[in-house]
């Protein structure tokens, strides 16, 4: 079957910015980048606010180690200055005699214990040290842990040097301050540079969780569009008049959804193509059947009438002639009967009436075909059982032309079984109602139908029994088609063939009311 | 100054792999003075750029009373061979000792401070600067040869102001509190943050050829 109806399709081409695959991706970019660059902003804040706030602790702490420093450089010179004080007051009280002053400065030494020495050059070159045993094997570092004071005795009497014991953990604490006070230094140093290199970081790192983030909503993306641009392409190739493409989309979102619906309406569509073109073709053949029957018919009597006479003139002179004659005339009487038959089925089927459907139900439709040709088989060699729906269906429909093909049906069924057995014919005709239609199903216990021919049995002219026309199906077929219903052959369970009629069910009010209540 | 930091921090990303290590002082050339006394080899070295005498913080700092301290960690190589012949660290310390009144120079040998005092801080400053005639390693070390063949031998001197005790440093203090996400961001964060500076004042000098004369 060629289609030649054609639809005119706009060019499919998008341009780049206008697909929905960059317009997805630009809004991720701009929400990314706002996203970013407001959490940039606020790290900035949060940073600076942070800054402010070690900047004072570090401004303190700075005060406070300068004032520390001041209070040590107090410290000291008052400690020089008891130092000295000491020295002189030790000076003052000291022996005139040179051979007192050893015991004398000995007793300084035990009664003041950060004393490490004493030492004192007498004008006359004698010189007399006393010393702590206990400091005797280090030598003290001068200013860390000794501090020396030297003066001359009053009246020319020569030097006196001491020499006190510091607390050398002073000096370490002191120094211990300094590497703090260095490390402020630094912190403050690197203060501007820490602050960037975390707006750096926390923007890198922004950065990449976007790009990871923009990535995978391109992935989705992608797999998104792709999907759509593929149901459009199939929408254009159908457009092209390709009726056959299919989307092949499998998912169960949206998208999926569209392409199902899509697919489905191609089925439909399809299918009432197929419909149109039958009964175009069926149209057809049965204009050309009116014909042929015309064109056979008229001539039919006269030639029937000219050869009865011959045969009723007969002299009978010569008995061969006069049997050779009866002969011809019994074989044209027996053609013209023949012809006559295929010219009443002929114009039988050119004549297939209009379907002018009205309201019915189905059982009656039923019953009146039992009653009227139920005896179809009902000899000694078979069975015709119908049996009428259980819950009666209201349909559209001709009474007269559906009784006709449901007589065209049995007829076939019988013919077909009889080929097959001897005995035992069976036909059934079942219903079952389905939520907008009802089938009509015809079973029977003949050879059955094979795949391959399913279709073209409902080709008018096709037939495989010696007196068939091959127009029973057709009629059948056209007058379901007619009904806005379905026909198609199945394997019957009976062992045979099973004819399906599906025809559409009427929305009665009646049976509206009856599910209503 | 920061802009140019910054441009520094993105090529700095870009060689993430390398971080930490790719940095080295530049190193410059110094003469330096070298005599076997006794067993031993030694080496006068000046390295004036370690306290600048125009450098007035480095000058406040001397006369705050807080000692500044100079590390030199001397290496000795055999020319053409990568492998070091010995290596000495002397710390050096320099300050104002209010007791004193004076500038101190004190140097840690292998037997215990050393201190030098001083009235002038420039006299203080150049004693502290100068390696003199320090011992960098015994005779029975380094090969004697001619001054035509070798083998010839060279310092190199990586001098510091103030370095950092690595346990004072904030990575540390990060370290110490457990949390390995934020030893990781710090990490990235002072690596971006131009690493810094190990010491107030770095000094990288390699020395002189010499060679081991003959007895
Ligand atoms: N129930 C059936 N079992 C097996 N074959 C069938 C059955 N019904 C129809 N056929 C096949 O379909 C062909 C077409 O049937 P159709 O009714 O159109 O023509 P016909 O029966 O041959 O001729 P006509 O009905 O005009 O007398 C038949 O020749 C037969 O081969
Ligand atoms: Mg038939």
């Amino acid at each position: 079957m060629k289609v030649t109806s054609r639809f005119v399709v706009p060019k499919m081409r998008v341009p780049w910015w206008g697909r929905l695959e960059t317009r997805i991706i630009a809004a991720l970019v701009l929400l990314g980048t706002l996203c970013v660059g407001a959490s940039v902003y606020l790290v900035r804040l949060s940073v600076a606010y942070f800054d402010t706030r070690v900047g004072d602790a570090l401004d303190s702490a700075r005060e406070l180690a300068e004032g520390i420093e001041a209070f040590h450089d107090g410290l000291v010179s008052a400690q020089v200055a008891a130092f000295e004080a000491r020295t002189a007051a030790l000076a003052a009280t000291l022996p005139g005699a040179t051979e007192d002053v050893e015991p004398s400065l000995r007793a300084q030494l035990t009664a003041s214990p950060d004393v490490a020495e004493i030492e004192m050059l007498g004008a006359d070159g004698v010189l007399v040290r006393v010393r702590d045993p206990n400091s005797a094997e280090v030598p003290l570092e001068a200013g860390v842990d000794a501090f020396e004071t030297q003066i001359a005795l009053p009246g020319e009497r020569g030097q006196l040097r001491v020499v006190y014991r510091l607390d050398p953990e002073i000096d370490a604490r002191y120094q211990r301050l300094g590497d703090q006070l260095r490390e402020i230094g630094r912190e403050e140093d690197s203060r501007a540079d820490v602050e960037d290199a975390v707006t750096l970081v926390t923007t890198v790192a922004s950065v990449l969780v976007l790009l990871g983030s923009m990535f995978a909503g391109f992935v989705v993306a992608r797999t998104t569009t792709r999907r759509v641009s593929e149901l459009s392409r199939v929408m254009t190739r159908v457009g092209q008049g390709e009726l056959t493409a299919r989307s092949q989309t499998s998912s169960e979102d949206e998208v999926g959804q569209l392409a199902r619906a899509f697919n489905h309406m191609l089925d439909e569509l399809a299918a009432a193509q197929q419909k149109v073109a039958y009964l175009q073709r069926i149209g057809a053949w049965q204009g050309m059947a009116r014909r042929i029957a015309h064109e056979i018919k008229n001539p039919l009597t006269p030639i029937q009438l000219a050869v009865q006479q011959l045969r009723d003139k007969d002299p009978g002179g010569d008995p061969r002639f006069s049997k050779m004659l009866a002969t011809s005339v019994e074989i044209v009487e027996d053609e013209i009967e023949g012809l006559r038959r295929m010219v009443a089925s002929f114009s039988q089927f050119a004549k297939v009436p209009e379907v002018r459907p009205a309201p019915v139900s189905l059982s009656r439709v039923l019953e009146e075909f039992e009653r009227a040709y139920g005896h179809l088989s009902d000899d000694e060699t078979g069975t015709l059982e119908v049996r009428p729906p259980k819950h009666d269906v209201e349909i559209e429909a001709d009474r007269q032309l559906l009784k006709q093909a449901l007589v065209n049906l049995v007829e076939n069924a019988v013919l077909s079984a009889r080929e097959h057995r001897r005995d035992g014919i069976r036909v059934e005709i079942h219903t079952s109602s389905l939520a907008d239609a009802v089938d009509i199903v015809v079973d029977d216990n003949g050879p059955g139908i094979d795949e391959a021919r399913r279709e073209r049995v409902f080709e008018p002219y096709e037939t495989t029994r010696a007196e068939g026309t091959g127009l029973g199906l057709a009629i059948v077929k056209k007058v379901v088609l007619d009904h806005a219903g379905e026909i198609w052959i199945e394997d019957s369970p009976l062992g045979g063939a099973r004819f399906v009629l599906r025809l559409p069910r009427l929305k009665a009010p009646t049976s509206r009311r009856i599910t209503g209540a | 100054m920061t802009r140019w930091r910054r441009r520094h921090f993105l090529a700095t990303l870009a060689a993430l792999p390398g971080l930490g290590f790719a940095r080295g002082d530049p190193v410059s050339r110094r003469k330096a003075k070298f005599g076997e006394i006794a067993s031993s080899v030694q080496m006068t070295l000046s390295l004036p750029r370690l306290i600048r005498l125009t450098d007035a913080e480095a000058l406040a700092s001397i006369d705050s009373g807080f000692d500044t301290t100079l590390e030199f960690h001397v290496t000795l190589w055999e020319h053409g061979s990568r492998e070091q012949v010995g290596h000495r660290v002397i710390v050096v310390k320099i300050g104002w000792n209010p007791f004193l009144k004076r500038y101190v120079v004190k140097t840690k040998g292998s037997t215990g401070w050393m201190q030098r005092t001083f009235t002038s801080r420039t006299a203080a400053i150049e004693a502290a600067v100068t390696l003199d005639r320090i011992r960098i390693a015994a005779s029975d070390d380094l090969t004697r040869g001619t001054f035509e063949d070798g083998p010839y031998y060279f310092a190199t001197v990586l001098a510091m102001r103030n370095p950092i005790k690595e346990d004072d440093s904030a990575s540390a203090r990060r370290r110490r509190r457990g949390d390995r996400d934020l030893v990781w961001f710090g990490h990235l964060v002072e690596t971006l943050a131009g690493e810094r500076a190990r010491a107030e004042e770095v000094v990288h000098v390699r020395t002189n050829y010499f060679y081991l004369e003959a007895r």
